[in-house]
C-alpha cells in the first residue's frame, strides 16, 4: 500500500446532530483530516442515494452523520438515511466495489470527541481500503 | 427571467484567526479565476457595521446577484448576514455562508493541505451559490377557530383559554355533559379548591363565553386537510356535519381498568380502587375504626399519579378517622413539587409505610384482607414474615387511554407511544406537539397528568395556537420543499413518507401533466426535513437552499 | 398498475460489454410510480454503470433520459437525436416501453433494464402485490370485487380448493386465499348465497389462449372515419 496516499472523503451531516457536533469539535480545536469535506443537510433523511453515489464518483468515502435513533427531529428521517445508506452499500458490493464505503453514524449535538472519533476512524479504515476502484477520473 | 449570476465573494479573517492559518491572498487569486464571481473583499471583521454598509455598497455598485461570505457561520451570523441581504434589497436566500474558520482552520493544523481545503470549500461555496433561488413569502388565509376533543379539564381549560386569545372554539363531548374524569375526584393536591366547585364554575364560564359552542354526545369520524384549514367530520347522535377548523386540541383524557385478579384476589366489596376509594371518601363513607392497606406498587409505576394520590388519601384518613392506614410500596415516587412535604406528613400521622420488593402475599377469608410480607432491609436478620391483617385492600387501577384513541389517532394520523397513550413529537420543542403541526395533546390522553400540570398545558396550546394563527391571513415563506408538476406522476410516495401529514395530492387544470394533479407540500403543515424530497422516484420534489441543483454542483466543485 | 423491478446489475453489465456508450432512458409512467425506472432509479443506474465501468478500466459514456411514457411512439420521438448519437439503448421502462422502444429505433440495439413482474397494487412504500392478470373477461362481479384469476394460486372458478387453510393458501403462509376472501366479503355483504351458483368453465379465448391480442376500435380509428 502507498504511505503517502490520503484518501478524499464527503460527509453529509444532519444540521441538527453532525454539524452541531462539528462545531463542537471546532470549539475544542479536535483534529480532524484534511481530505474531508462536510455538507449540511436539513436532515439526515435528506440525503439522496444519488447524492452519495455521485459523491462516490468522485471520493473514496461518503459517510453520513444522522441523529440518535428514535431521536430525529422529523420522527423517520434518520431510518430512511439508514435504508438509502444500505441500498448505497448493496449497489456498491453488487458492482464489485466495498460497501464499507458508505457508511451511517448516528450522533447527538453534544458528543463532539465521537465525532471527531468517527470521522478519524472512517477515514483510517478507507485508507486501508484503499483508492476507490470506481472513481471517475476527471 | 434569467439574470446573469454576478457573485460577490466576501472573505472575513475573523481578526486574524483565519489568516492564521491560511493564506488568503492564494485562495483569492485563484477564485478571482471562476468566471461567474464579480467582486471579491476582504476584511479583518465583517460583523462590525461599516463592513455590513460596505457590502450593502458593494451589492449596489457591482449589482451583485449572489453573496458568498466565507468566514465563520454561527446561528447569530446566518441571521445577520440574512438581516444584511434584506438591507440591501437582496433575498436573503441567495447567500451562501463558508465556515473557513470552524470547519478548516480550527480542525486543521497549518500548513499547504488547511489553505487548499479553504480554496476548495470557497469554490464548493461559489458553485452552490452559482445555484442559489429566490424564496419568497406568501399570504395564507387560515381558518381560526379551535376544535377542541373531550370536555373534561383539559379540554374545558383549553377551550376558555383559547377563547380568551379571540378563537373561537368548537368544544365537543362524546358524553351528554362536560365534566369528564375530574368530576369523580375528591380532592386536588396542592390546592384547596374543591374539584365539584371548581369543575362548576370552569362549567359555568364554558356556558357564558360566547366564542365556545358545546356540542355533546358528539365525536370525530374523519379529518381532512392541515393546519389552519382542517375539514372535521362530527357525528351527533349519527347526525354528521362537517365543519372547517384551523387546529384541533386532543384532550380525551385516561381511564381506569380495575383488576384485583393481577394480585391474585376476585372481585369483593372490600377490594377497592385506589380511584373508586377516592370516590367513597367524596361520598362520605365511614372508615372508622378500619385498617386499610393499600399496595402501590409492581406494574403501576409508570405514572407518578397513582403515588400521589395513595399518599394524599392515606393523609386524608388519618386526618378524618381514626384508622389504620398501611401503605405498601416498591418504590415511593415523590419526586414533583411539594410531594415530599406531603409524604412527611404522612409519616408524621403514623401511616405505616412497608417496601415489599417481590410478590406480596395477598389472601382473603372471613370477610379479612391478610398480607404476608418480608421486610427487604430486615431479611435474614430477623427470619419469616410478617401477617398484616386489615379490613380494607385498596390498588391503583390500571391507567390507559380513554376508549377509542386508536380509532381517533388513525384519524388524526399521529403517532401512538409504546404506553400505548398517543404520542408526543418531541419534547424538546413543545411538550403538547404531536407529528402534526395544529394538532395538539393536552392533558391525560398523553400521559396521566396532574390538574395544575394540565392548565399550565391548556395555556401552553392556547399561546401557540394563537403565535400559529395570529391573523385570518398569515404570512409564511416558501422554504417548504416544492414540486414541479410536469415531473409529477402522483405516485404518493412522498405523501406516505411525510412523518408530519403535511403532503396533499391537489388538482386543478394549472398542473400540467398527464394527471392535471400533483403533490402539493402545505407551507404550515411542513417542518422543512426534505424526506420527500429524497424520496420522489421523479425528481419532481425540490427543496429550496437544497436543491440537487445546488448539492450536486457543490460536488462537481469538490477537487478530486 | 404495472410493476417492474429493475434487473441485478450484472446482467445489465453483461449486455452493456461490448458497448462505449449508451442512453439509460427512463419511463414517467408506471416504472417512476414502482419506483422501479424513474428519474431517480435512471440516474442511480447511471452512476452504478459509470463506477462498475470504471473499476474495470472500460469507461462507459452514459447519458441519462427520463421521458413521459415510452408506450407511445410520440414520446420516444423526441429523443430519436439522442439515440443516434449512442451505441445502444438500456429501457428502464417495462415490457411495453422497451418494445415500443425496440420498434421506434430499429436500428439500435435496446436492452431491458426491469424486470416487469405484474399488474398489482401498491399497499405501501416498497410494497407491492399482484391484483390482475389482463385475463381480458372480467368475473369481479361474481366474485366480491376479488379475482379468482389473479389471486388464486391455482386460477380456481368454484373454489376453495383442499389446501385453503386459515385464509391462508398452501402454496405459501404468505398468500391470502383468494376463494376466503371472497367468502368472507361476500357474507359480510350478505351475498354468500351468491356463490351456490356453480360458475361455468371460463371462456379463454379473451386471454392469451386466443394468441397475442388486439384491441381495435373502429368508433375511434382516425382512418376508418374518413
Amino acid at each position: 500500500m502507498n504511505h503517502n496516499y490520503q484518501p478524499k472523503i464527503v460527509v453529509f451531516t444532519c444540521e441538527n446532530s453532525g454539524w452541531l457536533a462539528l462545531k463542537h469539535a471546532s470549539a475544542l480545536g479536535l483534529l480532524i483530516p484534511e481530505r474531508v469535506e462536510f455538507i449540511k443537510l436539513p436532515c439526515s433523511g435528506k440525503v439522496d442515494l444519488l447524492y452519495l453515489l455521485k459523491a462516490l464518483e468522485k471520493v473514496d468515502g461518503t459517510l453520513v452523520i444522522a441523529c440518535q435513533k428514535e431521536n430525529c427531529k422529523f420522527l423517520k428521517g434518520n431510518l430512511r438515511a439508514e435504508q438509502r445508506v444500505n441500498r448505497a452499500g448493496k449497489l456498491l458490493k453488487e458492482i464489485g466495489l466495498e460497501e464499507e464505503r458508505v457508511r451511517i453514524v448516528y450522533l447527538a449535538a453534544n458528543m463532539e470527541h465521537k465525532f471527531a472519533e468517527t470521522v478519524q476512524n472512517f477515514y483510517d479504515k478507507i485508507r486501508e481500503l484503499g483508492p476507490n476502484r470506481g472513481k471517475v477520473m476527471k | 427571467m434569467k439574470m446573469n449570476k454576478r457573485i460577490g465573494v466576501f472573505f472575513c479573517t475573523c481578526q486574524g484567526k483565519v489568516t492564521e492559518k491560511v493564506d488568503y491572498g492564494l485562495v483569492t487569486s485563484e477564485i478571482r479565476k471562476l468566471p461567474q464571481v464579480e467582486y471579491i473583499g476582504e476584511s479583518s471583521d465583517l460583523c462590525c457595521q461599516t463592513e455590513r454598509e460596505l457590502i450593502c455598497r458593494k451589492i449596489a455598485e457591482k449589482k451583485l446577484n449572489r453573496i458568498v461570505i466565507v468566514g465563520c457561520v454561527k446561528p447569530k451570523q446566518e441571521r445577520q448576514f440574512k438581516e444584511l441581504m434584506k438591507e440591501a434589497g437582496a433575498n436573503p436566500h441567495l447567500l451562501f455562508l463558508g465556515d473557513i474558520l470552524e470547519e478548516c482552520c480550527n480542525v486543521h493544523e497549518k500548513g499547504a493541505l488547511c489553505t487548499f481545503k479553504a480554496l476548495e470549500m470557497t469554490k464548493m461555496a461559489v458553485a452552490r451559490a452559482d445555484k442559489l433561488e429566490e424564496v419568497h413569502y406568501d399570504k395564507i388565509p387560515v381558518n381560526r377557530t379551535v376544535l377542541v376533543i373531550g370536555g373534561g379539564l383539559a379540554g374545558i381549560e383549553t377551550a376558555l383559554e383559547s377563547a380568551a386569545r379571540g378563537f373561537k372554539v368548537i368544544l365537543i363531548e362524546k358524553e351528554d355533559k362536560l365534566g369528564g374524569r375530574l368530576s369523580r375526584v375528591n380532592t386536588i393536591f396542592g390546592t384547596d379548591r374543591i374539584p365539584a366547585f371548581l369543575l362548576e364554575d370552569k362549567i359555568a364560564a364554558v356556558t357564558l363565553c360566547s366564542n365556545i359552542e358545546v356540542w355533546t354526545t358528539t365525536r370525530l369520524i374523519d379529518l381532512d386537510g392541515n393546519i389552519g384549514d382542517f375539514t372535521a367530520w362530527l357525528d351527533t347522535n349519527g347526525i354528521v356535519t362537517n365543519i372547517n377548523v384551523g387546529a384541533l386540541v386532543i384532550a380525551t383524557g385516561v381511564q381506569t381498568v380495575f383488576c384485583p385478579v393481577k394480585y391474585g384476589l376476585s372481585i369483593s366489596g372490600n377490594i377497592i380502587g385506589l380511584m373508586n376509594f377516592e370516590r367513597m371518601l367524596a361520598e362520605g363513607k365511614d372508615f372508622n375504626y378500619k385498617r386499610i392497606s393499600m399496595v402501590v406498587g409492581k406494574n403501576t409505576e409508570a405514572y407518578a399519579l397513582p403515588f400521589v394520590i395513595a399518599v394524599k388519601n392515606a393523609v386524608l384518613i388519618r386526618k378524618k378517622f381514626d384508622a389504620a392506614v398501611n401503605l405498601f410500596y416498591t418504590n415511593m415516587k415523590v419526586s414533583g413539587d411539594n410531594w415530599e412535604k406531603l409524604y412527611s406528613e404522612a409519616r408524621g400521622l403514623g401511616v405505616h409505610f412497608f417496601k415489599f420488593e417481590d410478590e406480596l402475599e395477598i389472601s382473603l377469608s372471613q370477610g379479612e384482607i391478610a398480607i404476608s410480607y418480608e421486610d427487604p432491609f430486615i431479611q435474614g436478620k430477623i427470619p419469616g414474615s410478617y401477617k398484616i391483617v386489615s379490613d380494607y385492600i385498596v390498588f391503583p387501577e390500571e391507567l390507559v387511554p380513554a376508549e377509542e384513541t386508536e380509532q381517533l389517532t388513525s384519524i388524526l394520523k399521529i403517532e401512538i407511544a409504546p404506553s400505548s397513550f398517543m404520542s408526543v413529537d418531541n419534547v424538546h420543542i413543545l411538550n403538547e406537539s404531536t407529528s402534526r403541526d395544529g394538532i395538539y395533546l393536552v392533558g391525560s390522553c398523553q400521559y396521566p397528568g396532574f390538574v395544575n400540570e394540565i392548565e399550565m398545558s391548556a395555556k401552553i396550546v392556547a399561546q401557540d395556537i394563537s403565535r400559529r394563527l395570529n391573523a385570518d391571513i398569515v404570512e409564511v415563506e416558501l422554504t417548504q420543499p416544492y414540486v414541479d408538476a410536469a415531473k409529477c406522476v402522483v405516485c404518493l410516495t412522498c405523501y406516505r413518507c411525510c412523518p408530519h401529514g403535511a403532503i396533499t395530492i391537489e388538482h386543478g387544470e394549472h398542473y400540467k401533466n398527464l394527471y392535471r394533479s400533483a403533490a402539493r407540500m402545505n407551507p404550515l403543515a411542513c417542518r422543512r426535513c426534505g424526506i420527500c424530497a429524497a424520496e420522489c422516484p421523479g425528481k419532481a420534489i425540490q427543496m429550496p437552499d437544497y436543491t440537487d441543483d445546488q448539492i450536486l454542483a457543490q460536488l462537481e466543485a469538490m477537487e478530486v | 398498475m404495472i410493476i417492474a423491478e429493475r434487473k441485478p446489475i450484472d446482467e445489465i453489465l453483461k449486455f452493456l460489454n461490448k458497448h462505449q456508450k449508451v442512453l439509460v432512458l427512463g419511463c414517467g409512467g408506471c416504472v417512476t410510480v414502482c419506483l422501479a425506472g424513474g428519474e431517480t432509479e435512471t440516474g442511480i443506474l447511471h452512476s452504478q454503470l459509470t463506477m462498475a465501468r470504471n473499476k474495470e478500466g472500460r469507461p462507459l459514456d452514459v447519458i441519462e433520459k427520463t421521458v413521459e411514457r415510452q408506450c407511445d411512439f410520440e414520446y420516444l420521438a423526441g429523443v430519436r437525436h439522442l439515440v443516434k448519437e449512442v451505441d445502444a439503448v438500456l429501457s428502464l421502462a417495462c415490457g411495453i416501453g422497451i418494445q415500443t422502444c425496440a420498434e421506434a429505433f430499429p436500428e439500435k440495439l435496446v436492452w431491458p433494464g426491469v424486470n416487469t413482474k405484474f399488474l398489482g397494487v401498491n399497499l405501501n412504500v416498497g410494497e407491492w402485490a399482484e391484483r390482475c392478470q389482463a385475463c381480458g373477461h372480467c368475473v369481479l362481479d361474481k366474485t366480491g370485487g376479488i379475482c379468482p384469476v389473479a389471486r388464486c394460486s391455482k386460477s380456481i372458478f368454484n373454489g376453495p380448493c383442499g389446501g385453503s387453510q386459515g385464509g391462508k393458501c398452501e402454496v405459501s403462509p404468505d398468500t391470502d386465499c383468494a376463494w376466503a376472501l371472497i367468502y368472507d366479503r361476500l357474507s359480510r355483504l350478505g351475498e354468500v348465497d351468491s356463490l351456490r351458483e356453480i360458475m361455468p368453465v371460463k371462456d379463454w379465448s379473451f386471454s392469451r389462449d386466443g394468441g397475442p391480442r388486439k384491441l381495435v376500435r373502429e368508433d375511434l380509428e382516425l382512418e376508418s372515419g374518413q
